[in-house]
């Protein structure tokens, strides 16, 4: 018993860092303490419930040691990834001449940590942490090997999707599709756009707040409201098409509206807005629709939303951050545009490459 | 009561009775744990701590059965130490009884 009580504490001392001389006194001194608790008359059982278990024993003194760290599985993997991936991209080079896009090899290094970090800790956000590289990889392949850029890149949306999918809306589907609804809207609006159908394709973001309005516990307002964006997009619709009245079937749309306002759903006074924001909300909504019917500019002029964000970080943000802060909208937006107005979508994405740029160069001043 | 202010007294409990007289691990944890309320396996650890940082020294005597034991002595700045702790914890107890008691409570 008592050699089985030191023994314990002899091997979980061995998981810190502690002079060989050091750990002999501790076990001598438990020794002599074990002893002195026999000598005393109790029982082994007495001693060790008095002087502790191993693991209590050895977890109080810890605080004077450092653990020792176990090298852990796959960390040599990681470590040696870079030289791999160095030697992967010179063969491809010089033996099948694919200097491009080899060097996307250098992408394992990132995603072999990943898998191997979070793959050990079964780390649920794995999924999270490989969609970028995912997205950017099969974006990167499809683009070089086919030419296919737009609208490949809707692929890039994956990393929020798959963020949704995975955190904690685990069992709720209808909240899960409230939040994908965005992402779903919008690949579904530049594929319809890819084939010209910008108008009425933008109808599709409906599916925003008639997924969110499921969500709702009361069945008839369910009904009430799903029924009402669907005469509001058929009227719409039937406005447009057998009168060519767009313009004037935009009023449809006033029928959820009404509804919400008239069963308190809708709140009309923005709190926490500043009549800044409320300008710049109501300004580039205007201008969307206005420009969009005059000029047919649906398919572009959408990036003037982000100019709401962007005002809202100018007004809130800690001023270092700012630049940090607005670059994806700006990447986004030079990333469209040189795509869609020049073709240069095969180029456009190292736009995105502005992001993690900007916040080096901020970061250091 | 908050683990490290629990510590804090029992470190100055070790060291007061150290100061009385030279004592052996077991006896230290064995005399303590009769008056306070404490984990007996966070008396050691103390124990070596304050050793390692010159509050006492060791010296072995030879028993009947066994290993010898070790006896704990406190050193010169071991008894500062002591005296420290002592105002400190007079000081502190001051401010305690007046907070709670009114100035009627001594120490």
């Amino acid at each position: 018993m008592k050699s089985d009580y030191l023994n314990a504490i002899k091997q979980l001392l061995n998981g810190y860092r502690i002079k060989n001389a050091e750990k002999a006194d501790i076990v001598n001194d438990y020794d002599r303490m074990y002893d002195d608790g026999l000598e005393k008359g109790m029982s082994d059982a007495d001693v060790v419930a008095f002087l502790g278990s191993p693991e209590k024993v050895v977890s109080a003194l810890s605080e004077n040691y450092r653990e020792v760290k176990k090298p852990k599985k796959g960390e040599r993997l990681i470590a040696l990834m870079p030289f791999i991936s160095l030697i992967a991209f010179f063969v491809l080079g010089y033996f099948f001449t694919l200097w491009h896009p080899g060097w996307m090899v250098f992408f394992s290094i990132p995603v072999v940590a990943i898998i191997v970090e979070m793959g050990q800790n079964k780390d649920r956000d794995i999924w999270t942490a490989l969609s970028p590289f995912i997205s950017v990889i099969t974006y990167l392949l499809i683009g070089f090997i086919a030419g296919i850029w737009h609208p490949t890149w809707l692929i890039l949306l994956l990393t929020p999707i798959v963020a949704i999918v995975t955190s904690g809306y685990n069992g709720k589907p209808i909240e899960t599709l409230t939040a994908l609804s965005p992402f779903l809207a919008a690949i579904v609006f530049f594929i319809l756009g890819q084939y010209n159908y910008w108008h009425p394709g933008w109808l599709v973001f409906f599916i925003i707040p008639m997924f969110g309005i499921l969500n709702s516990k009361t069945i008839w307002k369910i009904i009430v409201y799903e029924l009402a964006f669907l005469i509001a997009i058929g009227l719409y619709l039937f406005l447009g098409y057998m009168y060519g009245e767009w313009g004037f079937g935009l009023l449809a749309f006033l029928i959820p509206f009404i509804l919400g306002l008239a069963l308190n759903d809708i709140n009309l006074v923005f709190d926490g807005m500043t009549v800044g924001e409320k300008i710049v909300l109501l300004v580039t909504i205007a201008v969307y629709v206005v420009l969009g019917f005059l000029f047919n500019s649906w398919a572009y002029l959408w990036l003037i939303f982000f100019l709401i964000p962007i005002y809202s970080i100018f007004l809130h943000s800690p001023k270092p951050g700012i630049i940090i802060a607005i670059s994806p909208f700006v990447s986004f937006t030079i990333f469209y545009c040189l795509g869609y107005f020049l073709g240069l979508w095969s180029v456009s994405w190292m736009a995105f490459l502005l992001i993690p740029i900007t916040a080096i160069i901020v970061e250091k001043k | 009561m908050n683990t490290q202010f629990k510590k804090g007294i029992i470190e100055m409990c070790v060291i007061h009775m150290i100061n009385a007289k030279d004592m052996y691990g077991f006896e230290v944890i064995d005399s303590l744990s009769k008056e306070i309320d404490v984990n007996e396996n966070t008396i050691y650890p103390i124990l070596r701590r304050l050793t390692d940082q010159d509050y006492f020294e060791t010296y072995s005597e030879a028993t009947n059965v066994g290993a010898p034991r070790k006896y704990y002595r406190i050193t010169a700045k071991g008894s500062a130490k002591m005296v420290e702790y002592q105002n400190e914890w007079n000081k502190f107890l001051k401010g305690v009884y007046r907070i709670l008691g009114g100035e009627n409570h001594e120490v």
